[in-house]
């Protein structure tokens, strides 16, 4: 059963009394919260996710609630608490969905220590797949979003989960985070992407989440090997040009973007020497998504 | 003054042409290593080494004259590896 055979109220029920559970990928997330903008957005954005079963384990908890105290009352806001902890400071009452999403992420970063995870956006071609690290402001998830838009898979614009033992990555599609003018961006590319409202304000400024593609979701438990390691870097005006880059330093940038490097060991070294054996490394600054998605075409389309 | 891998540290290593990177299990670190520093990490992974015959050992190595110059840029290496806890000297 997939998550859209719910009403909204049914999902806005379930959440309320903690008892949403879905299928993000390999993990079972459940959800408890009684606000009303995250059981919409997750009846929007995660219609095509399976439902989980009450059996089955969570991997994750996730809460989203007002904090007490008087401040409720005065200024609204909502807070995400994780076993009883408090990680991340409380926003406003209207980014409770953007904390959902942020939050879920936190949450599996930190608790996922049996996949090696880079801070990474992942997609997919021909049965490899494209790693982009990057930090905010690289133009990491505006890309994938027009590259998920246009024939690549969706893994992941945020956490890619490498399994060590097979040198496998894993998919965990969920949401793609679109932030300021990449918001008008993706929607005048792509306008049949479906879009969450505008969220104003937040610490990353106006943010919206772009729904998977359900035929991504489907194949979340097809698994990839590598083929490219791409640092992308957005600048207004620049040339698209993939700059071959020297392998041994990708294999520390990627040890640099991973969460738990250190947890994993010699094995994590291992992995990622595999990887970057395995991978074209290149950088690419680019200004122009148009563009862009013309050269991952070329590169998807050689020989590895 | 002779040195060698500090006993804790246990290296994984992989090459790229001349790009070389080791695994450190002990300090869970990852080195960048360019062929000169490789050869000499290799030596003191290897056994007791002192300078003249890390130098002399790069030097065939890698094709290069075993000179001043080569046996500076190895202080400089020693001094580095120490510092980051992979080598240690040994006491004669």
């Amino acid at each position: 059963m997939i998550l859209s055979e719910l009403s909204s109220d049914e999902v806005a029920g379930r959440a309320r009394g903690g008892a949403l559970a879905l299928w993000c990928g390999p993990f079972v997330v459940r959800v408890a919260s009684a606000i009303p903008a995250v059981a919409r957005g997750i009846h929007l954005l995660y219609a095509d996710h399976a439902l989980a079963d009450d059996a089955d384990f969570a991997d994750v908890c996730v809460t989203i609630a007002p904090p007490p105290g008087l401040r409720a009352w005065l200024r609204p806001q909502v807070e995400f608490t994780f076993g009883g902890e408090r990680p991340m400071t409380p926003l406003a009452l209207d980014q409770a969905f953007p904390l959902f999403e942020w939050a879920l992420n936190w949450s599996i970063a930190s608790t996922a220590n049996h996949y090696l995870i880079l801070h990474a956006a992942v997609i997919e071609r021909e049965g490899r797949v494209l790693i982009m690290p990057g930090p905010p402001g690289s133009g990491k998830s505006t890309l994938t979003a027009a590259l998920v838009n246009s024939g690549w898979r969706l893994f992941s614009d945020e956490l890619t989960l490498i399994d060590t033992e097979r040198t496998e990555i894993v998919p965990v599609p969920r949401p793609i985070s679109l932030k300021n003018q990449s918001i008008a961006t993706i929607r005048g590319l792509f306008p049949q992407a479906l879009l969450s409202e505008v969220v104003h304000n937040t610490q990353k400024g106006s943010v919206a989440h772009m729904r998977p593609l359900r035929e991504h979701i489907q194949r979340a438990a097809d698994a990839a090997g590598p083929g490219w390691v791409v640092f992308p870097e957005f600048a207004h005006g620049a040339g698209a040009t993939l700059v071959p880059r020297a392998k041994a330093d990708t294999l520390l940038q990627l040890g640099s973007n991973a969460f738990n490097y250190h947890v994993h060991g010699v094995a994590g070294f291992e992995a990622l020497a595999t990887i970057v054996d395995h991978s074209r490394c290149f950088d690419f600054p680019y200004g122009d998504l148009a563009e862009a998605i013309r050269l991952f075409d070329d590169l998807s389309s050689q020989a590895p | 003054m002779t040195w060698h891998l500090n006993p804790i540290s246990k290296l994984s290593w992989r090459r790229w042409d001349d790009q070389w990177v080791a695994y450190d299990a002990a300090s869970d670190d990852t080195h960048q290593l360019d062929p000169v520093a490789a050869v000499a990490l290799m030596c003191f992974e290897e056994g007791p080494y002192d300078l003249a015959a890390v130098a002399a050992q790069v030097a065939v190595e890698l094709d290069l004259p075993n000179d001043r110059s080569l046996s500076q840029r190895l202080g400089d290496v020693v001094k580095q590896f120490t510092l980051l806890g992979l080598i240690e000297p040994i006491a004669s």
